[in-house]
């Protein structure tokens, strides 16, 4: 028999594959480790990620998607309250997207956030193949719906509730539908709370919708917010050209991006205007580190596509490669 | 913005006491602290400016609060915050998201009878309270001693942010359980603002202090 050995294990030498990290901008946060979602603290316990990343891309644009928990709630192991959907109508090429933040104080608004994001998806990609057309207001209204119906199914009532599903559920939404026209992109939209949707370009940020409004330099942090709908929806549509950004984000990306000018809107510059980056990329794109800016982020880029144009070699462009050590002299290795 | 009239002599040490812990507690929560700018006021016919929209990450020390003659103006106390706080905001909000600023407003006595300060406290803080005043903060009173519940709830910009000694409350330990909620209100309100109040108290009064419900 062998007696293992009491000696400790040989150092390993670590993996020569860098890791980039966080991608800091101007000083960055605190560094910790997230903590675990605390499921105890919700009604019906839920896996929940804390990031999720997607993308794709037709002949007329690409997108870009990530969501990622921010670090007041990795530090408070509190679940991501953002969540997003996508889809494409394939038929027309349209994408259809829902962007949703669940409300600070609603301890069940995650759940409230990724059901109603799908929700707007499925109805949006439905209107879009329907003869009636779109109706952005007919979806707003049934996704308002979600939270009340949720209610149910949480807490297992026979009728919703609405004093609850404020309480509880509440979240914004903001949904964008995106054509492709000659040359360009129509992208529609309309918000519920404090998401937002603008226009990257080099001469900064141009906003198409929503956004937190405030006054004499105060922000305003109250927010209006599903199962609540305001009296009148705003829908805006607008041209996005070839060389331009469609940005769709919730408050955690848009309050330190504000209008562009300033180290986060250089940053975004520098990462997006060039081209649609990686998923993995996007991900540190959005996920970027900076002190006091710790709220939930989503953010969602989509790039018309240029005429003529040949997508970047991303793999030479952003990560180091990592090549197989070269043989050992005399090991036969012969050159090809 | 605390009252350094010389009636708080045996008092002003849990104050200091106080101070110290709110340092620790930031210092212990860096991505906290990072979203708090505080000044620390002391008043009496006039007003000290003990810290000045400080990054408590930056100090190792908190400066010691004092009590010196000369009354209780409220006058002095109320427009220097209306200065103070139009150029901290302007000035913060050149390069930061400003959440409404928060007061939190300690006395042991009743304004001066005799205030040779133009404008009157009272004017002074209605344009503190005035909605249309853009930067208006939200005020948390606290009246131990000889402060009037009256003047407190007046002072407060909402009801539930008057607080009054209960009866049978030490004074010291009471302001020493001001302290400890001021630490916690600043704490809690430096995770992610979001509703319609920038500021987060916790939902008991401190212990020594009941809240003032003028109605009963």
């Amino acid at each position: 028999m062998r007696v293992p050995s009491m000696l400790p294990p040989e150092p390993v030498e670590p993996a020569a594959i860098p890791d980039p990290g966080r991608l800091i901008v101007g000083v960055g946060a605190h560094e910790l480790e997230p903590r675990p979602v605390d499921t105890r603290r919700s009604a019906q316990p839920a896996y929940r990620s804390d990031a999720v990343l997607d993308g794709f891309g037709n002949a007329h644009w690409t997108v870009r998607a990530a969501s990622v928990r921010g670090d007041d709630h990795r530090e408070g192991g509190i679940p991501r309250q953002d969540d997003f959907a996508l889809g494409q109508h394939p038929r027309s090429g349209t994408l259809v997207l829902a962007v949703a933040d669940g409300v600070s104080a609603a301890a069940e608004s995650h759940h409230a956030a990724l059901h109603v994001t799908r929700r707007a998806v499925d109805l949006l990609l439905g209107q879009v193949g329907s003869r009636s057309g779109l109706d952005l207001d007919k979806v707003v209204e049934h996704c308002a719906y979600v939270p009340m119906a949720l209610t149910m199914q949480l807490w297992g009532l026979r009728e919703p509730d609405a004093e609850l599903a404020v309480r509880q559920l509440s979240c914004t939404l903001t949904l964008v539908v995106v054509r492709p026209e000659e040359g360009h992109l129509l992208a529609t939209s309309v918000t519920v709370g404090d998401g937002a949707v603008g226009i990257l370009s080099g001469e900064g940020i141009s906003m198409l919708q929503g956004g937190k409004r405030g006054t004499g330099g105060i922000s305003s942090s109250a927010v209006l917010a599903l199962p609540r709908r305001p009296e009148l929806i705003e829908i805006t549509t607008a041209a996005v050209s070839p060389g331009e950004v469609l940005l769709v984000g919730t408050d955690g990306i848009w309050d330190p991006l504000g209008s562009g000018h300033n180290q986060v809107g250089d940053m975004f510059r520098e990462t997006l205007l060039p081209g649609p980056p990686s998923l993995m990329q996007f991900g540190r794109v959005t996920d970027f580190s900076r002190e006091t800016w710790d709220d939930d982020r989503t953010l969602i880029a989509i790039w018309p596509s240029v005429p003529g144009a040949e997508r970047r070699d991303r793999a030479a462009r952003e990560m180091p490669r990592f090549l197989e050590p070269p043989p050992p002299a005399g090991d036969g290795g012969s050159a090809s | 913005m605390v009252d350094e009239s010389s009636s708080m002599s045996p008092w002003v040490g849990y104050l200091n006491d106080g101070l110290r812990s709110l340092l620790d507690a930031m210092h212990e929560q860096p991505s906290k602290a990072a979203k708090i700018r505080l000044t620390v006021l002391g008043f009496s016919a006039d007003v000290r400016c003990h810290l000045e929209l400080q990054d408590l990450r930056d100090i190792h020390q908190m400066p010691m609060l004092g009590v010196r003659e000369g009354g209780t103006s409220y006058a002095a106390a109320f427009s220097e915050l209306i200065g103070r706080i139009d150029a901290d905001v302007e000035r913060l909000a050149l390069t930061n998201l400003v959440h409404r600023p928060t007061v939190f407003f300690l006395t042991d006595g009743q304004p001066a009878e005799i205030d040779h300060h133009v404008p009157s406290w009272r004017e002074s803080l209605s344009r503190l309270h005035d909605p249309e005043n853009r930067r208006h903060p939200n005020l948390l009173a606290f009246g131990v001693q000889d402060a009037r519940p009256e003047t407190i709830a007046e002072i407060a910009s909402r009801p539930d942010f008057a607080y009054r000694q209960s009866e049978a409350a030490d004074v010291g330990q009471a302001i020493s359980n001001f302290m400890q909620f001021f630490v916690q209100s600043i704490v809690a309100s430096a995770t992610t603002a979001e509703g319609a109040d920038s500021v987060r108290v916790p939902s008991a009064a401190p212990e020594g202090f009941v809240t003032i419900d003028l109605v009963q």
